[in-house]
């Protein structure tokens, strides 16, 4: 499996560089699958196929259609399984997989993690935390203008220009001080905003929670990664620590959250799938409300009564397997 | 994630240049009116009234305001909050009916004494799991947004938290309804899109699927009896 797209390698140094990336983009990915900026939380995992990255790589997105249709109002979003439901055909193997990140974690990420969270006091941590989240800002932009959202995509470059400048190449947040708050985006979303359906749920070796789509949109956020094409010297060092930083980070960030959600719930891998699907539905609905007749009834004799469905087994019919 | 303050003098007057610089480019871009407008309409409008409904709105704020003031009073013990909560959460949420719910499908299929076995359970469980969060406050403050009437009786409310860790407003959406007594309590609350008690469903329901439907095997891991009952496969 090679999920870190690198240009193809030409020479043997690059192929070397090559398969150092595709390891270090494991790792980060396990960190970047899952992200979390929930305070408060009831084990809210929120799963983020955006790993962290830059981009102004607009040549790898050009030719992105625009449909004139969303010029106001923006993509439509489709899809209105019960919340929490997802289609999930392969959950033995998933099952595996999850148990197999979970050693990982245990064995590798998490020690790591609280290695740097010790070796580090807080202020630091926040520097490198907001440097991080800066390099991810031209990615974000990308599927801001993706996504025909001029608002979104003038904040991030307003606070990519700010925060690179004025806050010291990202050390300090001075945007979100002035009000101009960071926002995700990703190419997953993008294509759910497009109406692409979410497919089956997937989970990944070391990335985690995610769906057919969101697999793709990773993919192919990977490869919107400036940080990907840049070549000078020393850039496999560089591209290594801001790697190794953002699985740090995130894992860091995502402890409190895996804990509380590794103790609360019961099945663990349900639990997770729920959250995800939940708070991946939201992320690709933005401000758009949330249709309340999708909500399941709490009251049993309530009239037109939706039965709440069993998690993974939503009405939606699906394509082959 | 809490930011990393700047606070050099030089920095203030920069920002005021990128407030300048951020001015021009939202003037730019314009469509502002894109988001109010999608916040306006609802898709929820076509199938069911869209009102607002005020004292759904009321509820959540006052008992909010309510559990926020025990929360941040620094002369009660945790014990002593504790025990507030434990005589609070009966007039804040409705423990019988999210107790159904989260059964999901195999709440018709158990017994009066099994279901009984269960709501113990799941209530003590409930209560520990809070309780280990109540250090977590650190002042927040929540005001209400707005509301959205699904039916009568049944209103998601809106609402945001502000201040304490948030570094920018965390929408929480609470689902209450109207009691047969005519009191609101809530169900349902949804932070960064997901809802605990569906999710909570979802957890119990895989499960029980994966313990043939066995409650004995659920009420045990609510327990903490045995955590690795539900081996993946």
């Amino acid at each position: 499996m090679r999920p870190h797209p690198v240009p193809s390698a030409t020479r043997p140094g690059r192929r070397h560089r090559a398969a150092l990336l595709s390891v270090a983009g494991l790792v980060i990915g396990l960190a970047g699958a899952a992200r979390a900026d929930v305070p408060v939380s009831i084990g809210v995992f929120l799963a983020d196929t955006a790993v962290t990255d830059t981009a102004l790589a607009a040549a790898a997105a050009s030719g992105g259609a625009e449909p004139s249709t969303l010029a106001h109002g923006g993509p439509v979003v489709t899809g209105t399984d019960a919340p929490g439901g997802i289609h999930d055909p392969y959950e033995g193997w998933n099952r595996g997989v999850y148990g197999f990140n979970k050693g990982l974690d245990r064995a590798l990420l998490r020690p790591a993690a609280m290695g740097y969270r010790r070796a580090l006091p807080r202020e630091a941590r926040e520097g490198v935390h907001n440097v991080l989240a800066n390099l991810g800002s031209p990615v974000i932009f990308l599927n801001d203008v993706l996504q025909v959202q001029p608002q979104p995509a003038g904040e991030t470059a307003v606070r990519f220009a700010v925060n690179t400048t004025v806050g010291v190449l990202g050390v300090f947040d001075v945007a979100s001080q002035m009000g101009v708050y960071r926002h995700r985006a990703d190419f997953g979303q993008t294509l759910g905003r497009y109406g692409v359906a979410t497919g089956p749920y997937v989970y990944l070796p070391v990335f985690g929670p995610s769906s057919v789509r969101d697999t793709v949109g990773l993919v192919v956020n990977m490869a919107m990664d400036p940080l990907n094409y840049a070549r000078f010297d020393g850039d496999v060092a560089a591209k290594l620590s801001v790697i190794g930083a953002n699985a740090l980070d995130t894992r860091v960030g995502l402890d409190r959250d895996l804990k509380d959600l590794d103790r609360s719930a019961t099945d663990p891998y349900a639990a997770t799938r729920s959250v995800w699907i939940q708070n991946r539905r939201a992320f690709i609905r933005g401000d758009r409300p949330e249709d309340v007749q999708d909500l399941p009834d709490f009251t049993p004799d309530a009239p037109a009564s939706p039965a709440p469905s069993p998690p993974a087994q939503p009405p939606r019919p699906r394509t082959g397997g | 994630m809490t930011r990393f303050s700047a606070s050099a003098p030089r920095t203030a007057s920069l920002a005021a240049a990128g407030t300048a610089l951020l001015a021009l480019a939202t003037a730019a871009v314009a469509p502002t009116a894109v988001a109010l407008t999608a916040l306006a309409t609802p898709a929820a409008a076509q199938s069911a009234r869209a009102d607002r409904d005020p004292a759904a709105e009321a509820f959540v704020l006052s008992e909010a305001n309510h559990v926020l003031a025990v929360l941040g009073d620094k002369t009660m013990s945790v014990e002593a909050k504790k025990k507030t909560f434990r005589a609070l959460i009966d007039e804040v949420a409705d423990v019988p009916k999210i107790t159904s719910y989260v059964l999901g499908k195999y709440r018709r299929s158990l017994t009066d004494a099994q279901f009984h076995d269960f709501a113990v359970a799941f209530r003590e469980f409930a209560n520990t799991v809070y309780e280990s969060r109540l250090g977590t406050y650190k002042g927040e403050t929540l005001r209400v947004t707005g509301s959205i009437v699904r039916r009568p009786g049944d209103v998601v409310v809106t609402s945001e938290v502000v201040g304490g860790q948030t570094k920018q407003p965390l929408k929480v959406l609470w689902r209450v309804l109207k009691g047969d007594d005519g009191r609101w309590r809530a169900v349902d609350v949804q932070v960064e899109g997901v809802w605990l008690a569906v999710t909570e469903q979802q957890d119990f329901v895989s499960t029980l699927d994966n313990a043939h439907g066995d409650i004995n095997v659920l009420i045990a891991q609510l327990k903490g009896e045995k955590k690795e009952a539900v081996k993946p496969h």
